[in-house]
């Protein structure tokens, strides 16, 4: 058998020669490899070949040297701190030459091997410890069975923890961690992309989902739709959120370590994701969990900041969607309110309350998503009056008054015995045609609720003291605490007709008797009007009360602003500013609207609001006047005319459903045009004194207010 | 005049440079791999984990490893001195009217070599701006082939210059060189790294050998059309048949003896070493595997057979070497004088054959021996069975100093060696003239009797010769000659 010996191992290793009946050591031989030779050789033992040279194979593997390579470089020997390479152990010592086979290893504390790199026929030059030895290296040698098990099982470990980052790399690219919230009191299912979950209320779950475009579905579990969401999802950033409508107030803190300081520091006001749907943040340190009390940091450093994200606790006295409304209120976001009041009313299954906030937000600021969801609320409850009337109204403001007509018209047609069919499309009817029609059918219907409250509205709109007092008590027959939530025409009736004491008994029995902070509230304050030019009674008597129940003695300064009262000693902020110039100086109180978010202009009464939107539209402050507008609009759908009629346009005002207030202030800012007569102004002005019964703001203006 | 097909020339410019490129592609391809696991992990997920950190140390190592090294070496530094026409016109003559035939120049600068071939390569000059051809002889052509045969080479050659293989070549050398550096680099890799670049070495040396195969072909055809067929079909068995012999003995028997700073006559040692019978059981090992290799994918030469069939030549029976055409390096003793001068350094001592064993071996020997329990003065030719009976030991106990790097069976073979050698010097000390023969052991010779030391010893240790009987041939022997100094010609 010719054998090819190109490394001239035959010649070394004769014993060799026989063995090449084996294919895989001729074929190590002929590769020229000895360590090829030597593995070949430890395969064939192991799988029993060559059983009748089983001792010239152990032979051969006892002594590894015979397999020795030229060096290809000289292996490193560098230790740090113990950790580093190293040569260990000592075997097929040859006392001749006082050489061994040593293995070269990544070790840590000098000796202990972590990882056999190869193996070395060396000699040990001194004996300076394990630390300061030094070597003469020779060759290169294969590694000893068990140390070559051990570094591929090593090796393979390492392949494997490289594959599983590969693929956690992958993974990662492909796949993103999304927070989803539920702010509701509901759990909800989602399903996003693929990854679905049910969470329960109050709280969020982590799903992973594909990067990329993904669709996504919150359903309530009795499957009411929450919301229906299409967003990018990226890899590369540490937190992806799906804040199911907005309604949950996740936060990202930025806080700042500094060397000098004994705590962490909240170095930024909090960013409130309250509104925010979906959001991506890069870098977080901190998810969920609280920022360390303190770090380290290198003798560089003096300051370190860390961003935490953070979520109250499911079991948070204030529920997380009330949290985010009043957030958002505060930073006059109101719209922003829209999506999850909208999910809530519909959770509710358009229940009357959550229904008519919702519509009431939309209407100040998207009036087509108002008649959208009154639409929708309708025709989970078809007979609920309120939500008619929400609906009309919001039809109106999105200019669908013919269509209404005809809606309720037809309806009225096809249930003529229907008082509520009746009294919808009787409600239609603008000014000054609605009041007879109406009373016409409180005497077809003298029992029907609805038809109650309308006449009484009508009267009181018309200055009808004494029809408006008539319909009041019929109101209570029919339905008392209906009659004490408008209590306010009735009030002025009684002030009107010279019953003032009444009145003031009226409101002190509500106050008494109402469990409704609203109401008790609106008591005080009518309270206030009614007594503040008495000197036997103290105003602020029942608005002291409501500061010792419900705000531990502090002085609820906007109330006893809208109740007239004196505001020394009151806080400069906007609210309060402009309820002390609006009946002075309105140019000063425009510039005091200017600052009041939203929701505080609708807690400012309608005679203010009337007055500071007449004021706006008088001095072209378009901005002003468009929020104001839309305040107004709450109570007023025909703003349009009360604008043309405030700049002295001819429009009658009894086209005009509105309230005595109202109309006061804008018969004052009427009377401040500069293209009607003297006699018109001066008609104005009694006009608004005999309308502003309980002599407000409106009454002021018409005293100060340059004409 | 011959020419090569540019279509195939330009297939294979295309592969090779595929080949190139794909190297490179597999090569970064494999660190990017890895280095993408760590930037992934930074980028997409929450940090690197060990898997990532390994995964990016693996780049870094399969990065040094690809580094460049020696790629732009001037290996013309490592060259001999060319074979100039002014001291060789003959020679330069036969290589314009070749180079006429072919159809292209001849090139300027002739090598002579030390291998049974010829070669041509493209010089870098003027910072590897300008190319020119070399052709490189082998000094034993010079000695098997006629003037003819040696037109028909150098007409092959030329085919591959003309054929565009020549521009191939600095690729196939820059990517074989950058696969064998990764692989020497991550050799063993306890990592597996080194496993993709031996599969695509072996990938990468199948298909560039096929090139080459080809290239072979092409340039025997252009060899055929210009010199004739017959001509380049002797060529080619006469170099195949005689210049694996020419190696080995080269190997064995030449450059042993020159370390020994001996020269001696190069190409007559040859024809002996052609024409002895009897020669070493090593050597008749090497010339059998020398004349027995398969062929195998690897080969970068087609099979003779192949190409003899592509020359339209048929069989390949025995071929006689010469006549020779050693005229055109201005005869045998010039030509061998212009051979030492480029491939040895240093002084040698210039003898015949017949002196080498006396002059320079034989003393050798015997002073290495003198200071050891084996010399032969202390230790007469009787001891030979006891000092068999040790075995490896004896090795052990006489070996030179440095690493023990032998099995057991190789200790006492070279063990024997020791005792033949001891004997050798014992016979030449009992009247035995030595005689080194190109192929063989030493011989000696006296009157009519011819001993071989290895040979006794081997017949000694196998016991095809009884103990009785060598112990009866040593009393034959007599006892040694009075001690006298012998010269000892200093080696290299």
């Amino acid at each position: 058998m010719v054998i090819s010996d190109p490394a001239g191992l035959l010649e070394r290793i004769p014993e060799l020669r026989e063995l090449c009946e084996d294919e895989r050591i001729r074929r190590a031989v002929e590769g020229g490899d000895p360590f090829k030779v030597y593995r070949a050789l430890r395969w064939a033992k192991w799988l029993g070949k060559l059983r009748s040279h089983r001792d010239t194979i152990n032979a051969l593997l006892a002594r590894r040297r015979l397999f020795a390579k030229p060096l290809s470089g000289t292996p490193s020997l560098f230790t740090m701190n113990g950790f580093g390479t190293s040569f260990v152990g000592s075997s097929d010592k040859d006392a001749s030459d006082g050489t061994s086979i040593a293995v070269h290893a990544l070790v840590f504390f000098f000796i202990i091997p972590l990882l056999p790199l190869g193996a070395y026929v060396v000699r040990s030059n001194d004996s300076g410890g394990f630390r300061g030895r030094s070597w003469s290296i020779f060759a290169r040698v294969p590694l000893g069975t068990l140390t070559w098990l051990y570094s591929r099982t090593v090796a393979l470990g390492v392949i494997a923890l490289v594959a599983m980052g590969a693929f956690k790399a992958l993974h990662d690219s492909r796949y993103q961690d999304v927070y989803v919230f539920n702010a509701f009191d509901e759990p909800l299912d989602v399903k996003l992309g693929r990854a679905s979950a049910q969470i329960p209320p109050h709280t969020r779950t982590k799903l992973t989902v594909r990067t990329g475009h993904q669709e996504g579905r919150a359903v309530s579990t009795k499957g009411i739709e929450v919301e229906t969401i299409a967003f990018d999802i990226h890899s590369n950033v540490d937190l992806v959120v799906w804040n199911i409508a907005g309604a949950f107030p996740v936060f990202r803190e930025r806080v700042e370590y500094r060397k000098d300081s004994g705590s962490p520091i909240d170095k930024e006001p909090a960013e409130v994701y309250c509104g925010k749907k979906t959001f991506e943040v890069r870098d977080v340190d901190d998810l969920f969990r609280d920022p360390p009390s303190s770090i380290s940091m290198s003798s560089s450093q003096v300051v370190v900041y860390r961003t935490f994200i953070g979520a109250p606790p499911s079991t948070s006295d204030t529920p997380p969607l009330t949290a985010c409304r009043h957030w958002l209120l505060s930073k006059d976001r109101m719209q922003d309110t829209l999506p999850f009041m909208e999910a809530e009313a519909r959770l509710s299954g358009w229940a009357e309350e959550p229904t008519l906030q919702v519509i009431k937000v939309a209407g100040l600021f998207q009036p087509a998503e108002g008649y959208r969801m009154a639409k929708l609320a309708l025709a989970a409850n078809p007979n609920s009056a309120d939500l008619h009337r929400a609906y009309q109204w919001t039809g109106r403001t999105v200019g669908k008054e013919a269509e209404l007509l005809e809606e309720y018209q037809q309806r009225a047609k096809a249930e003529p015995d229907s008082p509520l069919a009746q009294y919808l499309s009787a409600r239609l009817v603008r000014p000054p045609a609605s009041g007879p029609i109406m009373e016409k059918l409180a005497t077809r219907f003298p029992s029907d609720i609805e038809i109650a409250r309308s006449v009484l509205h009508s009267r009181w709109q018309n200055a009808d003291w004494k029809g408006t007092h008539q319909a009041w008590e019929h109101l209570r027959s029919l339905d008392a605490e209906g009659a004490i939530g408008l209590m306010s025409p009735e009030v002025a009736a009684l002030a009107a007709t010279g019953h003032k004491k009444e009145a003031i008994a009226l409101v002190t029995g509500v106050f008494e008797s109402s469990d409704d902070t609203d109401t008790q509230m609106r008591a005080a304050e009518l309270y206030a009007r009614l007594t503040r030019s008495d000197r036997l009674q103290q105003p602020d008597k029942l608005i002291q009360r409501l500061e010792e129940k419900a705000n531990d003695g502090g002085k609820l300064w906007s109330l006893r602003a809208r109740a007239g009262l004196s505001l020394s000693g009151a806080p400069s902020i906007p609210d309060i500013d402009l309820m002390r110039m609006i009946g002075k100086d309105p140019a000063k109180a425009l510039q005091h609207a200017a600052k009041l978010t939203t929701a505080k202009m609708l807690w400012l009464g309608p005679g203010p609001v009337t007055l500071a939107y007449g004021e706006s539209v008088r001095t072209g402050a378009e901005p002003l006047e468009k929020t104001l507008g839309a305040v107004l609009r709450t109570r007023i759908t025909e703003t349009d005319t009360l604008r043309r009629f405030m700049l002295g346009e001819d429009v009658p005002m009894d086209t005009l459903s509105v309230e005595p207030e109202v109309r006061a202030a804008a018969c004052v800012v009427r009377a401040r045009a500069k293209n009607i007569s003297s006699a018109e102004r001066k008609q104005l002005l009694e006009q608004a004194r005999h309308d502003d019964v309980l002599e407000g703001p409106v009454s002021e203006a018409v005293a100060t207010w340059e004409l | 005049m011959g020419a090569v097909s540019p279509p195939s020339t330009a297939r294979r410019a295309m592969l090779t440079v595929a080949l190139w490129a794909g190297f490179w592609v597999l090569a970064l391809g494999l660190a990017g791999g890895l280095a993408s696991i760590p930037l992934t992990q930074m980028n997409y997920g929450r940090g690197l984990d060990l898997g990532g950190i390994l995964a990016g140390v693996g780049a870094l190592v399969v990065l040094w490893a690809l580094r460049p090294r020696d790629w732009f070496s001037d290996s013309s530094k490592q060259r001999s001195d060319p074979l100039g026409p002014e001291e060789f016109p003959e020679l330069h003559a036969l290589l314009d009217e070749v180079a006429r035939k072919v159809g292209t120049s001849a090139p300027r600068r002739v090598l002579l070599s030390d291998a049974a071939t010829a070669f041509i390569f493209m010089e870098r000059k003027w910072l590897g701006l300008r190319r020119e051809p070399v052709v490189g002889i082998g000094l034993p052509l010079f000695a098997l082939l006629s003037r003819d045969e040696l037109a028909a080479v150098l007409a092959h050659e030329y085919g591959h210059h003309v054929g565009g293989d020549l521009r191939l070549g600095p690729w196939v050398y820059r990517t074989r060189l950058a696969i064998g550096s990764a692989v020497e680099s991550l050799d063993d890799s306890a990592f597996f790294l080194d496993v993709p670049f031996r599969a695509y070495g072996k990938l990468f040396l199948r298909v560039s050998a096929s090139v080459s195969r080809q290239q072979e072909l092409a340039a025997d055809a252009l060899s055929s059309a210009t010199c004739g067929s017959a001509s380049s079909a002797r060529a080619l068995r006469k170099v195949h048949a005689y210049g694996p012999a020419w190696r080995v003995y080269l190997e064995e028997d030449v450059v042993p003896l020159i370390e020994k700073s001996v020269r001696m006559p190069v190409l007559e040692g040859f024809r002996r070493f052609l024409q002895e019978g009897r020669r070493r059981e090593s050597t008749e090992k090497a010339l059998e595997e020398a004349e027995q290799q398969e062929p195998s994918p690897w080969d970068s030469h087609p099979p003779l057979d192949a190409r003899l069939q592509a020359l339209g030549a048929k069989g390949h029976s025995a071929i006689k070497p010469g006549p020779g055409c050693l005229e055109l390096l201005g005869g045998e003793r010039p030509a061998e004088d212009a051979w030492f001068a480029r491939f040895t350094r240093g002084e040698l001592h210039t003898m015949p054959w017949e002196d080498i064993a006396p002059r320079v071996l034989l003393p050798r020997i015997t002073q290495q021996l003198a200071e050891t329990s084996l010399n032969p003065r202390a230790t007469p030719p009787e001891a030979l069975p006891e000092l068999l009976a040790e075995g490896g030991k004896l090795w052990d106990r006489l070996r030179p100093t440095g690493l023990d790097l032998l099995s057991p069976e190789a200790k006492r073979q070279r063990a024997k060696v020791l005792l033949g050698d001891w004997l050798a010097t014992a016979l030449e000390l009992r009247g035995f003239r030595p005689e080194l023969r190109p192929g063989t052991h030493l011989r000696f010779f006296r009157e009519n009797e011819e001993v071989e030391p290895l040979d006794l010893v081997e017949w000694v240790a196998t016991g095809q010769l009884p103990v009785d009987d060598y112990l009866a041939w040593c009393q034959s022997l007599g006892p040694p000659d009075p001690e006298e100094e012998k010269p000892v010609i200093p080696t290299g």
